[in-house]
């Protein structure tokens, strides 16, 4: 059964159309020639040919007398259908055919061995051990049977193909392009057969392996060695059988796949090529993009320093506010000196009041000392003027600082959206606190209000005073300068408190619009892991309108305090006109007397007023120097913040490098290895193309001119029936046996034995 | 016809039997994996008439067989007229060597065997003349060992059967006296 099954493949590959066509026939007679060559081989147990026969089968096809010579072996060359011939010249057979349409010629000839372009080597061990094919027979144990199948044909050929670096020519080694299969059938005496790379089918008398092989490159390779493993009981060796025939791409579906996807890679490549130009480009891109990245990085990071700068002059700027209100506070304390100063020029114009009595002259001195007393009251209050003016102006810078911080912060929001807030969130904090503390300072103003009630009040009595020394005086038109006078004081105390409300109701209002809107964004920063940048900005909007709502309630402070300053000039010169208008005042000097003593009493408390004034603004002070410190640690935070984004302006700028040398280098270095991949797939197809040039010598001795022609070759190697006679021993003990009978029969039978 | 008698050709067949059985279980060991060959032997063994001549005529057809066939597969054109003139070859020799012989190497025994011969190439020859160009040698083998294997176990029966039909007693004598009958007319 197996036997058979074998035959069957053999005729499938030594006659499945192996063709290989040398060009169409020449002769006008004849309309086609095909050959059809096949070898038979026998070899022995390890491979040695021992004997091999071509088989020719020449097909013609015409009309009319051609001649067809074949190139052939001329050993024992003779004719299948024929007794005589062919004739035979110079190698090949000469065919001079007489066509009426188809002709068929068969030729039989012996081929010498090494006429064979596949070597078949069978190498033995059992247990591990080399043995030698002979030692098989009737053996048991792990076996195992290798066999080395070669290609022996290659031959120098050169080989053209193109590469990116322009064409290529080089010699290689091209074999014909023989594909094949070897099979080997082993009895039941082999259990348990197993190869690494065969197709094992059972039959019903043993086991049969076989193996497909491409003895060519690139496709294949041109030597495959093949490994049987068995355990042996009593058995012998395998009968192999190798079958190959020569391929061209129009016959084999292998070399066609083979090549078509060799072409299929070229195109990969390609399309590799270009994708790597494009990833280039991609990576450059995105190397400009880092880059970029980068510059707003660098950008954000000054950015931050500007906030940490504009923190800083905000500082600077609440420094100076508390500076500014600090002097201002010395200026109070001077106006209250000042006051002290008047209340005594007061007291001494009771006295000299009192001495009015003996003389008006010591009024006019008196009145003179209040004109100083008054002097110094304007210089206390221009000290307030100008401790408001720097007020302004810190509070002014202050505003600039956080305007510029809001910029600057705009400027971040648009690069970062992930600003960290924690330490911009304790600054906000800090300034809340201060701005709280602002405001019970400003909340603690009531006193320096009452003082000036006070002063209003005292200016009122003084008033009252000097209209009753004017019914009595004898020139009533000087008292009169002085009353006017009296009158500006009381109108200037009277606008004083009336602009000091305003200014105390507008800073609360800006300030607690400050602490409100710092307190929003302190509380944005918590909610929100990240920053709420517009509650942020929006809030330090509202601390910069704060601040410069803040310097222009200053600025009232200071026209506020001008205006003081105006009456107490005006007063100043109603008390030297009241001086010059005493002279003639004699009679209402005790009223005087005893209103100068009022005057004192207004003033002593106007001077504790002014002390108390003193004092908040020193609150103040204080209070701006917490803000101050706020925003110290708020441009501490942001120096942070620089510092972290330039750690990242770092690392991004390491990016910028990697992808630039990714662009430059790893992609250089894939195109070369693209380059090299293509270049194979060219030499590859390049030697395909080489392979189809060699395929005609897979034809034993060439293919007649103008003829399709085909190859196969089979090669058996003997087997060995382990317990079988040899032929001769057979024959021999079957003779003995005969001649021993016909004996027997003589002398047994006698007569009807021998003689019949 | 053999003239072994009804209990001869009893034992005979149970000797052929015994050789058959031993033959076919050992078929591995000896080459002879088919019946047929021992067959033809056992045949000529126990047909009447001189047995070396006909186990000659025999191993003469066989031979001729084989010349036949190298003649056909290595000198004849492999066609249908190739193959009957080696038929004929074949035939004329055979005819020729009997004619020579006055029949002591009879013809039907020759022909069995070029028959025999013939039949095994011809079932390898349809697949692979090349092949059994190669191994012509064991199919002579095989069949000259099965032949000799049913030719030995024809003539021992036979011998045994005519030694115990010696023996003077009448059934016996009977049964020589019919044994020798049809050999005198083969006589010449």
């Amino acid at each position: 059964m197996l036997r058979t099954f074998r035959l069957l493949i053999v005729a499938v590959v030594l006659g499945g159309g192996v063709a290989v066509a040398d060009g169409p026939a020449s002769d006008d007679d004849l309309a086609s020639l095909a050959v059809r060559k096949s070898v038979s081989a026998r070899a022995d147990a390890g491979g040695t040919v021992t004997e091999a026969h071509l088989l020719t089968r020449l097909v013609a096809d015409g009309d009319g007398h051609v001649r067809v010579t074949d190139p052939t072996s001329t050993r024992r060359l003779r004719d299948l259908d024929r007794a005589f011939g062919p004739r035979v010249r110079d190698g090949q057979a000469i065919w001079d055919l007489d066509l009426d349409g188809i002709e068929v010629r068969r030729t039989l000839a012996r081929l010498p061995a090494d006429e064979l372009p596949i070597a078949v080597t069978a190498r033995y061990t059992l247990d591990g051990e080399p043995v030698e094919p002979g030692d098989l027979r009737g053996a048991s144990g792990d076996v195992t049977a290798r066999y080395l199948v070669r290609n022996v044909t290659a031959e120098p050929r050169r080989i053209t193909y193109g590469t990116v670096d322009g064409e290529v020519t080089e010699e290689t080694d091209v074999a014909v392009p023989f594909v094949g299969r070897l099979i080997a059938d082993v009895d039941e005496r082999w259990t348990d057969v197993r190869s690494d790379s065969a197709t094992i089918v059972a039959g019903p008398d043993g086991t049969q392996a076989s193996w497909s092989m491409a003895l060519f490159e690139p496709l294949g390779s041109l030597e495959h060695e093949l490994e049987l493993r068995g355990v042996l009981d009593g058995g012998g060796l395998p009968d192999v059988t190798v079958e190959f025939a020569p391929v061209t791409a129009s016959s084999s579906a292998e070399l066609t796949a083979g090549r078509d996807a060799l072409a299929d890679g070229q195109g990969d490549v390609a399309v590799l090529a270009f994708g790597l130009e494009e990833s280039e480009e991609g990576l450059r891109d995105a190397a400009a993009g880092v880059g970029e990245l980068l510059a707003g990085l660098s950008e954000l990071g000054r950015g931050i320093g500007g906030l940490a700068e504009g923190a800083e002059r905000s500082a600077e700027g609440a420094g100076a506010l508390a500076d500014g209100t600090a002097e201002a506070a010395g200026g109070a304390g001077a106006l209250a000196d000042g006051t002290a100063g008047a209340a005594s020029g007061a007291a001494d114009l009771a006295g000299g009041t009192g001495a009015l009595a003996g003389g008006l002259g010591q009024l006019a001195a008196g009145i003179a000392e209040l004109a100083d007393g008054l002097a110094e009251l304007r210089s206390g209050t221009g000290q307030l003027s100008a401790g408001s003016a720097e007020l302004a102006a810190g509070a002014d810078e202050f505003a600039t600082g956080v305007e510029q911080a809001v910029a600057e912060i705009d400027t971040l929001l648009g690069l970062v959206p992930d600003l960290d807030p924690g330490a911009l969130g304790e600054a906000l904090a800090s300034t809340v606190a201060v701005l709280e503390a602002v405001q019970e300072t400003l909340a603690a103003q009531g006193p320096l209000r009452s003082t000036l009630g006070e002063v209003e009040a005292g200016a009122e009595e003084v008033l009252t005073i000097l209209r009753g020394v004017r019914e009595t005086a004898d020139d009533p038109q000087r008292i009169d300068s002085a009353i006017v006078a009296g009158e500006r004081i009381r109108e200037a105390a009277q606008r004083g408190s009336g602009q000091l409300d305003t200014l105390t109701a507008e800073l609360t209002g800006v300030l607690g619009g400050l602490a409100t809107a710092l307190q929003g964004a302190v509380d944005g920063l918590e909610q929100l892991g990240a920053l709420d940048p517009a509650e942020l900005v929006s809030g330090l909007d509202e601390l910069a309108a704060g601040a410069r709502a803040l310097a222009d309630g200053v600025d009232e402070v200071a026209r506020g305090a001008a205006g003081i300053d105006a009456g107490i000039a005006a007063g100043a010169a109603g008390a030297r006109d009241l001086a010059g208008g005493t002279a003639g005042a004699t009679a209402g000097a005790r009223e005087i007397e005893s209103g100068a003593w009022m005057l004192a009493g207004g003033l002593g408390e106007l001077a504790n007023g002014t002390g108390e004034l003193a004092a908040g603004l020193q609150q103040l002070a204080t209070g701006a120097g917490e803000l101050a410190a706020g925003l110290a640690q708020l441009a501490g935070g942001a120096a942070a913040l620089a510092s972290g984004i330039g750690q990242a302006v770092d690392g991004v700028s390491e990016l910028e490098g990697g992808l630039q040398m990714l662009a430059d280098e790893a992609i250089d270095l894939l195109r070369r290895a693209a380059d090299a991949v293509g270049a194979d797939i060219a030499r590859d197809l390049a030697r395909i193309g080489a392979l189809e040039d060699r395929a005609l010598d897979g034809v034993p001795y060439g293919v007649p001119d103008g003829a399709v022609a085909s190859a196969g070759y089979r090669i058996t190697l003997a087997g060995s029936s382990p317990y079988r006679l040899p032929p001769a021993g057979r024959a021999g003990l079957g003779l003995l046996l005969l001649g021993a009978a016909g004996a027997v029969a003589t002398r047994a039978l006698g007569a009807q034995g021998s003689a019949g | 016809v053999s003239g072994l008698g009804r209990s001869g050709i009893a034992v005979a067949g149970a000797a052929l039997a015994a050789v058959t059985a031993v033959v076919l279980a050992t078929g591995g060991l000896t080459g002879v994996d088919r019946l047929w060959p021992v067959l033809i032997g056992a045949a000529v063994g126990l047909a009447p008439g001189p047995v070396p001549g006909r186990l000659g005529a025999l191993v003469l057809g066989i031979a001729a067989g084989w010349l036949g066939v190298v003649l056909r597969i290595g000198v004849l054109p492999d066609t249908a007229t190739g193959r009957g003139l080696a038929g004929l070859v074949v035939l004329l020799a055979l005819v020729a060597v009997a004619v020579a012989s006055r029949d002591r190497i009879p013809l039907w025994a020759a022909l069995v065997g070029a028959a025999g011969y013939l039949a095994l190439a011809d079932a390898v020859l349809a697949v692979d003349a090349t092949a059994f160009a190669a191994d012509r040698l064991g199919a002579l083998g095989t069949l000259l060992l099965g032949a000799g294997l049913g030719a030995a176990a024809a003539v021992l029966a036979r011998a045994g059967v005519a030694t115990a039909q010696r023996r003077p007693s009448e059934p016996a004598a009977e049964d020589a006296a019919s044994a020798d009958e049809p050999a005198s007319e083969v006589r010449p």
